[in-house]
C-alpha cells in the first residue's frame, strides 16, 4: 500500500493539554527509505507559528534533530492560539510516492510533553493546498489516518511514533451471496463497477436480530475503480424494527475502518446486546472525578487494571496509570472517584459501565526507565448505575469452560470480554451453563483479558 | 489467630462475637507515618525553594541557558509532583488505619460458629481467621488462644 500526493495535510484538533500544539518531526518513507525532505523539495504551511524558531518546515525538514531543545527543530503554533485547532501541510515540489509516516510528537530535552498533537486527521491531495484553515475542503483531498497519536516518552530520545494509515484503494463490494461471514479490511469480493445487488444482511454485521443495516445512508457508488475513503466518512446504521432478512444495497460499504458496517452514534445496550459486542473491539477508558474536589472530570491513559468482586463484598479495582505526567491533576482529585468505562469504536458506543470507586490509595512509582501511579478504589453496596451491571439475565457466548463438573456444583469459566459482569446474577454461558455468580476477577492489559467468573451452576 | 469476646449465643457452637482489632500496632504505624509525611514536607519545602531560585531572572538568559534552565525547572517540578503524591498516599493510608475499630460487632453476620461446636464458652476467646480477608471467622476449638486479630492489625 502505498500513496501518491502533492500535499499531504494534517488537521490536529485535542492535543495533550497545552496550550499551543507541537510536532517534532514528521517524515515520510517508501519501502522502508527515508524520504530526504528540504527546502528543495517542498513549501510547507501551517495555520500559525509560535516563532520564526518553530515553523512549519521545521516539523518536515529531515536533517534537522529529533532530540535536546526543541527550537529551530520543530513546529509550534502560536501562543496567541491558545488551544485553537490547527493545520500543518506539505506541498512537495512533485508528486511523492510514499507508504509509511513516522512522527516523533512533540518535546524538547524530553519535557513540554503535553503540547504534543493528540487528534489528528491526515489528508493526502495530488493537488497544492494552502488553505491552512482547520477542517477547510481539501480538493481530491484523502482520509488516509483519524485516530489519535501518543505523547513522546519523557526522555530526551528520538521516539518513532509509525502511524497505522488507511489504505485509499480498498474496494469492498458486495458478493451475490455471503452466508455467515463479515468481509474484513482487505477484503476484495467485487469491485465498484459490478456491484451485485442483494446480500444477505447477517452476512455484514453479524447483528443478529438487532435488525438490519440501512442503506439509505449509503453514499452512491463510483464509477471510478478506486474508492474516496473521505467520502465514506458516514457509517451505516442499525434502525430497530426492521424484520426483512434480506437487503437490497446500490453502494459499496464502509468496512474499512472496522471490518463491521453497523454502527450508532447513539444508542444504549438495549439498542445492541451485549453478546453482540462480545467480540467487538473495546477500549476501556479511566476517568478520575474531579467534583469532591471543584474540578473538572479527567481522563487519563492506563496500561492496566483489575478489578475483583466477591459475593456479597465491596469492589475494588487497581489501576496503573503508566506515567508521572498527570501526578498533579490525579492528586488535585485525591477525594475523587475512579471511573472506567468502555468505548466500542466500531460502534462509536459510549458505556459508563460501573459505578464509581472511592479512591483510597493512590501510590507513585519511580523507577530508572519508567514511572507509574496505582489506583485503588472501592465501592460498596449493590452497583445501580447501568443497567447491564444490575442482576439480569446475560448471555455471554465468548467464554470457555475452565474447570466445573456435573450439576450442580462451582463451575469456573474465563470470558474475557465482561470484565464487570455483575455478582449475583444469572449468567447463561454459551448456552450450556447457568450461572448464579459468586466472584469475579479481571485483569485488563493492552495484551491481555483475563476474566474469571466462578458460580453456583443451578440449572441447565 | 485473633482474639474476640463472647457477647451472646452458645447454642450449637454459635456465638455473637465482638472482634477485637490490636489498636496498638494500628497506633505505632500511624505514628511513623505521621514522621514521614514530616520528612516528605520538608522535602517538598525544600524543591519549592529550588524552583523559586531557578524561576529568577528568566528573561535576562539567552535562549540556550533558557532551555536549560526550564529543564531544570521541569525535572524540579516533577519531583515535586511525585513527593506531594507520597504525600497523599501516606495520608490516605492513615485515615485507613484510623478508621479501623478496637471491635466490631460480629452478631448482625449470622453469629461465629466454633469449630468444635463447644457450647459452653464465654469471654475472650481466640479467633481463626484468613489474614486479609477479613470476612469469615470461627472461634477456636473450645475457644482457646487469645490474641488481638484483625488485618493489619494481627500479631501474626
Amino acid at each position: 500500500m502505498s500513496f501518491i500526493a502533492k500535499s499531504v495535510v494534517f488537521d490536529f484538533a485535542v492535543n495533550w493539554g497545552d496550550t499551543k500544539k507541537g510536532v517534532r518531526s514528521i517524515e515520510f518513507f517508501l519501502d522502508g527509505t527515508l524520504i530526504s525532505v528540504d527546502s528543495g523539495t517542498c513549501v510547507c504551511y501551517a495555520k500559525s507559528e509560535y516563532s520564526t524558531s518553530f515553523t512549519a518546515e521545521m516539523a518536515f525538514y529531515t536533517s534537522l534533530s529529533k532530540v535536546d531543545s526543541s527550537a529551530n527543530t520543530s513546529w509550534l503554533s502560536s501562543a496567541a492560539q491558545a488551544y485553537q485547532n490547527q493545520r500543518l501541510i506539505i506541498v512537495f515540489n512533485t508528486e511523492t510516492e510514499f507508504d509509511s509516516i513516522v512522527i516523533n510528537n512533540y518535546h524538547s530535552y524530553g519535557g513540554s510533553l503535553d503540547r504534543a498533537v493528540k487528534n489528528t486527521k491526515i489528508y493526502t491531495s495530488t493537488s497544492s493546498i494552502t488553505n491552512t484553515t482547520y477542517g477547510a475542503s481539501i480538493a481530491s483531498g484523502i482520509l488516509i489516518f483519524d485516530d489519535t497519536i501518543r505523547q513522546h516518552v519523557s526522555s530526551n530520545v528520538q521516539d518513532d511514533i509509525v502511524l497505522s494509515l488507511v489504505d485509499p484503494n480498498i474496494i469492498i463490494s458486495c458478493p451475490s451471496v455471503v452466508s455467515n461471514s463479515v468481509p474484513s479490511v482487505g477484503d476484495i469480493i467485487g469491485d465498484a463497477s459490478t456491484p451485485v445487488p442483494t446480500v444477505h444482511a447477517k452476512s455484514f454485521a453479524s447483528v443478529g436480530d438487532i435488525g438490519l443495516m440501512s442503506y439509505a445512508q449509503c453514499p452512491p457508488i463510483s464509477s471510478s475503480s478506486t474508492l474516496d475513503i473521505a467520502s465514506f466518512s458516514q457509517k451505516l446504521s442499525c434502525p430497530l424494527g426492521v424484520t426483512s432478512s434480506t437487503l437490497t444495497i446500490s453502494s459499496v460499504y464502509d468496512l474499512i475502518s472496522a471490518g463491521f458496517a453497523c454502527s450508532r452514534s447513539t444508542g444504549s445496550l438495549g439498542d445492541i446486546k451485549e453478546r453482540d459486542l462480545g467480540n467487538a473491539d473495546v477500549r476501556f477508558i479511566l476517568t478520575i472525578t474531579g467534583k469532591n474536589d471543584g474540578l473538572e472530570d479527567i481522563e487519563i491513559p492506563m496500561s492496566s487494571f483489575q478489578y475483583r468482586w466477591t459475593y456479597p463484598g465491596t469492589r475494588f479495582i487497581q489501576v496503573v496509570v503508566p506515567t508521572l505526567d498527570y501526578a498533579d491533576q490525579i492528586s488535585d482529585r485525591s477525594n475523587g472517584t475512579i471511573k472506567v468505562s468502555r468505548y466500542f469504536p466500531d460502534y462509536e458506543f459510549y458505556q459508563d459501565l460501573i459505578e464509581t470507586f472511592t479512591i483510597y490509595s493512590l501510590r507513585p512509582y519511580r523507577g530508572t526507565t519508567n514511572s507509574s501511579i496505582v489506583l485503588t478504589g472501592y465501592a460498596a453496596g449493590y452497583p445501580s448505575v447501568d443497567p447491564s451491571y444490575v442482576p439480569t439475565f446475560h448471555y455471554i457466548d465468548a467464554g470457555y469452560k475452565e474447570s466445573g463438573g456435573d450439576f450442580p456444583m462451582t463451575l469456573t469459566w474465563r470470558i474475557p470480554y465482561y470484565p464487570f459482569t455483575a455478582v449475583g446474577s444469572d449468567v447463561f454461558v454459551s448456552g450450556s451453563d447457568m450461572l448464579r455468580l459468586l466472584s469475579v476477577n479481571a485483569t485488563y492489559t493492552a495484551d491481555q483479558k483475563d476474566v474469571t467468573i466462578r458460580g453456583w451452576a443451578y440449572s441447565g | 489467630m485473633g482474639k474476640g469476646t463472647i457477647t451472646g449465643g452458645g447454642t450449637d457452637g454459635l456465638y455473637d462475637v465482638d472482634i477485637s482489632y490490636h489498636r496498638g500496632s494500628l497506633d505505632d504505624n500511624v505514628e511513623m507515618l505521621a514522621q514521614a509525611l514530616i520528612d516528605i514536607q520538608t522535602k517538598i519545602d525544600s524543591v519549592d525553594s529550588d524552583i523559586d531560585a531557578l524561576s529568577l531572572d528568566l528573561s535576562s538568559l539567552t535562549w540556550e541557558a533558557y532551555n536549560e534552565r526550564t529543564k531544570q525547572i521541569n525535572s524540579k517540578i516533577r519531583e515535586r509532583s511525585f513527593l506531594k503524591m507520597q504525600k497523599l498516599s501516606i495520608e490516605k493510608r492513615i485515615d485507613v488505619l484510623n478508621d479501623i475499630p478496637e471491635s466490631r460487632s460480629l452478631t448482625d453476620t449470622g453469629g461465629v460458629w466454633c469449630a468444635d461446636f463447644a457450647e459452653e464458652l464465654s469471654g475472650e476467646v481466640g479467633i481463626l481467621e484468613i489474614p486479609g480477608e477479613s470476612v469469615s471467622f470461627n472461634i477456636a476449638p473450645s475457644g482457646g488462644g487469645t490474641t488481638s486479630s484483625g488485618g493489619s492489625g494481627s500479631d501474626y
